[in-house]
């Protein structure tokens, strides 16, 4: 088990190296270097360049240098926790993300936990009960969640909630926590709030979940070893859920594990629309102003996050079946 | 089992090829059969758009500002008829909350024609004509799913949008097909470090939340482009960060395949191996393709859609699914005019009836699995 | 009643019919099947693939498919007790029959590599056996197991007994299912092709060690296989069966010497031989027909080289007595009792 979690650990070094390749490009994408939009952004709003400030600048992120010399200072500098200013709020990159990048990932998080236990039961009474009508009805439903995009089921919960209970929703606090510093009491405050976002990022992860356990539940059903199972003597019951439901779990765990970034994807759309304090609202007007550090930051991080993820899944993987510790 | 030439229909099942074996199991599958159906209706609809549409699609209705879809009716104070016909909007501005309000008038309505004459407009840029599918009497107008703000019919525009939505989900697979055959192809073909490499490529994409690397890269496409231009542009990034499901299936398809017997005997019979992947291995998983580009369809479509919502996918004045959605961001504006959701409805029926139209590929693309 | 052999009866299957719903239509693989297993007797049954020989050890045991059902017949088992229980009115999952699965009639089959699951220790599935079959407590069942798997001629058993399926070679899992079908002393074995899948070396050991456990335990085998040679070597009274019922039994020398049904004689030509001239192998010409549609009167008339005309497309062959105990089913035979 240690040298598989080892193995797995330097696979992660070439894995974090493009990623930050992959973040640097992001940073570079726009035409112009962000410095030259920072100026002009000062000019325009009146504000009188400072020479030695911008020299200073100039150097500190090696402008007009080769690219791969702007990219070892750049990563250099983000080994050590500084990720850039933002020229929009004039603040540290890492001050503006790391709040939120917390939110976002907690909330992604206690999405998994929920599509996991709504998709675990269903998944398996639709292969148990295949042909019934409650395996067609949580087929129907699957196939819905699976269709539809996320900010659309948040736009009819609001409306729903709007509309019938009078409720706006939206946001994470309630409004005497929103500029509150952290305490229990705005942690259980947001507690009361994370349903919505929740059930709404969890929605279209469920689905996958429900068809990926009820296809393979499926096959594994059909497998020599039930039989073998039953010819022993065991309980349908017992038996269902010692063996099959067990090797279907097999596939579920990694496909919860490639989930992840689709998850994170899924909350900062709905984060957009139900307006959030998570990274989504951020990164998007980020991206918009050209704020690319900011931007390029928060790709950075999210990635680091969900390599992270999938590393955790793989070992929680490598635990539920042998047949990889042992490999 | 095995089969026994018998009856005339045993026999038909003994020789049929391998497309007949899988069109006998898809029509079994009768949901995937309508969902098919719809497709079809949805794809004409947006081929023929501007027929289908009552108006174009850029179009402001002086004093339709978000009216509300009116209602079909068959039967009025003349008893039923066979003839649809709507009846009159009319409408006031509230000078409290300046908010126009709309109220049907029963007094006056307005019959429903088929093949009306109506607004000019170009089919597919060639043919000037007038025609339209269906439109109301002269001094009507029909609004089926309502106005949108700047007072633009939105049933027109839904089904305009349906061109470009739907034609970014073939053109954004397309181009992810190609990638992911090549490098799925390759990957698995030949196997060792070469696999191993693309394989890691493929690992490092996914675990990228797709989303926000999506926004990076529309966003930094140049606000003056054509609209064209930026069309073309958002498929490719989708389609970039999108191939690796389809390098997947490919690679797990030949993989299998290649240590398939008739490959070995090509192969000992001195084929060459750009024909033994052309001509041996391509078809027979062809099928499990299909399937899978089935399925990537409706991914491309929600990415679309989202990108669009957010604003950094498709800009107005081209219309798609996800531009007009993007009108909806508000809650309040839901509130008001609830009717702007439509358009989603239309990515909901389109993403789930291809769902189940790939399911029903899957499950025939393997006929002698049962 | 006593056997053919003189061996008092153990499992008494009369007239079974099973039927599977399907997409296709209803399938019969089982047709009026009649068969006797006697008290440590072994009886081997033998056919081609398809003919239904597994899934009538699959009624025995009540675990068919959900598809499929028992439409007719009766499937008797004499008790350790001495009473007898007919397993077609006992419902499948009922405490009853579980008992008798495992306890009295043990199975294993043909596939060594999946018939284990994956993902559970092979002590955790022996014990698993032994917990529910006896009141043994988890260190008993544990050392039980240990035993067991020593009984069968696994090395080291207290260190393979915490290893997972997959790192026992196929002949070491074979082993490994016999000890688990075993452990809770049932009285009779059902072997499904349980040499099948393996290396041709392995099968005469694996063949020998179930030999050698049957007289060890006095335990009736039910042995079904489409090799002749492994019949040859293993049993004493032989059942051919054709799509689903019986149409030849005998002693194993009555079979082998003096084979009967064209359809018998067709399979005893197919064996290889090594002594003697070379002549091509001849095999049975046509096609199995398929479960969907049995061929009317005698179903092996489509393919048989001695059709006698009309009589044999209409009319279902009764079982001829020939000799002793070999019976056949066909229209070339007189009852010799008559």
């Amino acid at each position: 088990m240690a040298r598989f979690v080892f193995r797995r650990l330097l696979t992660l070094i070439p894995t974090l190296l493009v990623i930050s390749i992959i973040s640097f490009i992001v940073i570079q994408l726009p035409p112009g270097d962000w410095l030259s939009t920072y100026v002009m952004q000062l000019a325009q709003s009146g504000t009188l360049v400072d020479q030695a400030e911008l020299l200073a600048l100039e150097r500190r992120y090696a402008m007009g240098q080769p690219m791969h010399i702007q990219y070892f200072r750049w990563i250099s500098r983000v080994v050590r926790g500084d990720f850039g200013m933002s020229f929009e709020y004039g603040q540290p990159v890492r001050e503006l993300i790391q709040e939120r990048l917390l939110l976002t990932v907690f909330i992604s998080f206690c999405s998994l936990i929920f599509s996991w236990v709504v998709a675990f039961p269903i998944g398996i009474y639709s292969a148990v009960k295949q042909h019934s009508m409650g395996d067609y009805a949580a087929t129907f439903v699957g196939f819905l969640g699976l269709s539809t995009p996320n900010f659309m089921i948040a736009l009819v919960l609001m409306y729903v909630a709007m509309q019938h209970f009078g409720l706006s929703v939206g946001g994470l606090f309630s409004p005497e926590y929103v500029r509150a510093p952290w305490s229990a009491a705005r942690f259980f405050d947001m507690l009361k709030n994370l349903w919505l976002p929740v059930i709404i990022v969890g929605t279209s992860g469920t689905a996958t979940l429900i068809r990926v356990l009820r296809n393979n539940l499926l096959d594994e059903l059909q497998k020599q070893y039930v039989v073998t199972a039953r010819a022993k003597g065991v309980h349908a019951v017992r038996l269902t859920l010692k063996y099959p439901v067990r090797m279907a779990l097999i596939p579920f765990v990694s496909v919860a594990g490639w989930q992840l970034p689709e998850l994170v994807s899924g909350e900062m759309i709905t984060a957009v629309v139900l307006s959030l304090p998570t990274t989504g609202p951020l990164l998007l007007s980020a991206l918009l102003a050209q704020d690319m550090y900011l931007a390029g930051g928060f790709i950075l991080l999210l990635a680091v996050l969900m390599v992270i993820g999938t590393l955790l899944s793989d070992i929680l993987l490598a635990l539920v079946d042998p047949r990889i510790r042992y490999e | 089992m095995t089969s026994i030439k018998k009856t005339d229909q045993e026999k038909e099942f003994e020789f049929a090829s391998q497309w007949q074996l899988i069109w006998r199991s898809f029509r079994q599958h009768r949901a995937a059969m309508i969902c098919g159906i719809i497709i079809g209706v949805m794809y004409l609809s947006a081929i023929f758009a501007p027929f289908v549409a009552p108006y174009d699609p850029q179009y402001r209705h002086r004093g339709f500002v978000y009216a509300p879809p009116q209602r079909v009716h068959f039967s009025g104070d003349a008893g039923f008829s066979i003839r649809p016909h709507v009846y009159r909007l009319t409408s006031e501005l509230d000078m409290d909350t300046f908010e126009r309000r709309y109220a049907v008038d029963t007094d006056v309505s307005y019959p429903l024609y088929f093949l009306v004459r109506g607004q000019p407009y170009k089919l597919w840029g060639l043919f000037r004509t007038d025609i339209r599918l269906f439109g109301t009497s002269e001094g009507g107008h029909v609004f089926l799913f309502g106005t949108d703000g700047l007072g633009r019919d939105l049933f027109t525009r839904v089904i305009h949008g349906g061109t470009i939505s739907m034609s970014i989900g073939l053109v954004g697979v397309f181009f992810s097909f190609v990638f992911g055959l090549m490098f799925g192809g390759v990957s698995g073909y030949f196997g060792g470090k070469v696999d191993e490499a693309i394989q890691r490529m493929i690992e490092i994409l996914r675990s990228f939340p797709r989303i926000p690397l999506w926004m990076a890269f529309s966003a930094a496409l140049p606000g003056d482009w054509s609209p064209i231009r930026i069309y073309f542009s958002i498929t490719l990034i989708l389609s970039l960060v999108g191939w690796t499901e389809l390098a997947r299936v490919t690679r797990g398809k030949v993989l299998s395949l290649k240590n398939e017997d008739f490959v070995m005997a090509a192969r000992i019979s001195g084929t060459s191996e750009f024909v033994i992947i052309a001509r041996h291995l391509i078809p027979s998983f062809i099928s499990h393709i299909i399937a899978a580009i089935t399925l990537a369809i409706p991914q491309m479509i929600l990415a679309e859609t989202a990108l669009s919502f957010l604003g950094v996918g498709l800009r107005p004045p081209v219309v798609s699914w996800g531009v007009l959605l993007q009108t909806a961001q508000n809650v309040h504006t839901v509130a008001m005019a609830p009717w702007l959701m439509i358009p989603g409805v239309f990515v909901i029926i389109y993403v789930m009836a291809f769902n189940f139209l790939g399911d029903g590929f899957r499950d025939a693309a393997d006929p002698y699995a049962n | 009643m006593v056997t053919a052999k003189g061996l008092p009866w153990i499992l008494r299957v009369n007239d079974l019919y099973v039927e599977f719903w399907t997409h296709d239509g209803v399938a019969r693989p089982v047709n009026g099947l009649t068969l006797q297993v006697g008290k440590g007797q072994s009886v081997g049954v033998v056919g081609e693939s398809g003919c239904g020989k597994s899934v009538t050890a699959l009624s025995v045991l009540r675990i068919l498919p959900k598809a499929a059902r028992i439409s007719g017949g009766k499937i008797e088992l004499q008790l350790r007790d001495g009473s007898t229980r007919d397993l077609t009115q006992l419902s499948t999952n009922s405490n009853e029959m579980r008992r008798i699965r495992g306890g009295e009639i043990a199975m294993i089959f043909q596939e060594p590599m999946t018939a284990f699951s994956p993902v559970h220790t092979i002590g955790n599935q022996l014990c698993e056996a032994i917990l529910l079959h006896t009141d043994c407590d988890e260190k008993e069942a544990k050392e039980r197991s240990v035993e067991s798997l020593r009984s069968v001629g696994i090395p080291e058993p207290h260190v393979r007994i915490d290893e997972y399926p997959f790192q026992f070679s196929g002949g070491m899992r074979q082993r490994a299912m016999i000890a688990m079908a075993l452990v809770c002393n049932p009285r009779i074995l059902i072997a499904d092709e349980p040499t099948t899948a393996l290396d041709v070396t392995v099968q005469a050991q694996v063949l020998q060690l179930i030999k050698q456990m049957q007289s060890q335990i006095g335990l009736a085998l039910y042995l079904i296989t489409h090799d002749l040679g492994v019949i040859a070597q293993m049993v004493d009274y032989v059942y051919v069966m054709y799509l689903g019922c019986i149409v030849e039994e005998g002693g194993v020398d009555d079979i082998f010497e003096t084979p009967l049904h064209p359809y018998t004689r067709d399979l005893m030509r197919s064996i290889p031989t090594v002594s003697g001239e070379r002549k091509p192998l001849s095999t049975i010409g046509g096609v199995v027909p398929n479960a969907y549609s049995i061929p009317s009167g005698c179903s092996f008339h489509t393919r048989c080289k001695d059709m006698q005309g009309e009589v044999c497309r209409s009319e279902r062959p009764a079982p001829r007595r020939f000799g002793e105990s070999h019976r056949v089913s066909c229209v070339l035979y007189e009852d010799a009792a008559r």
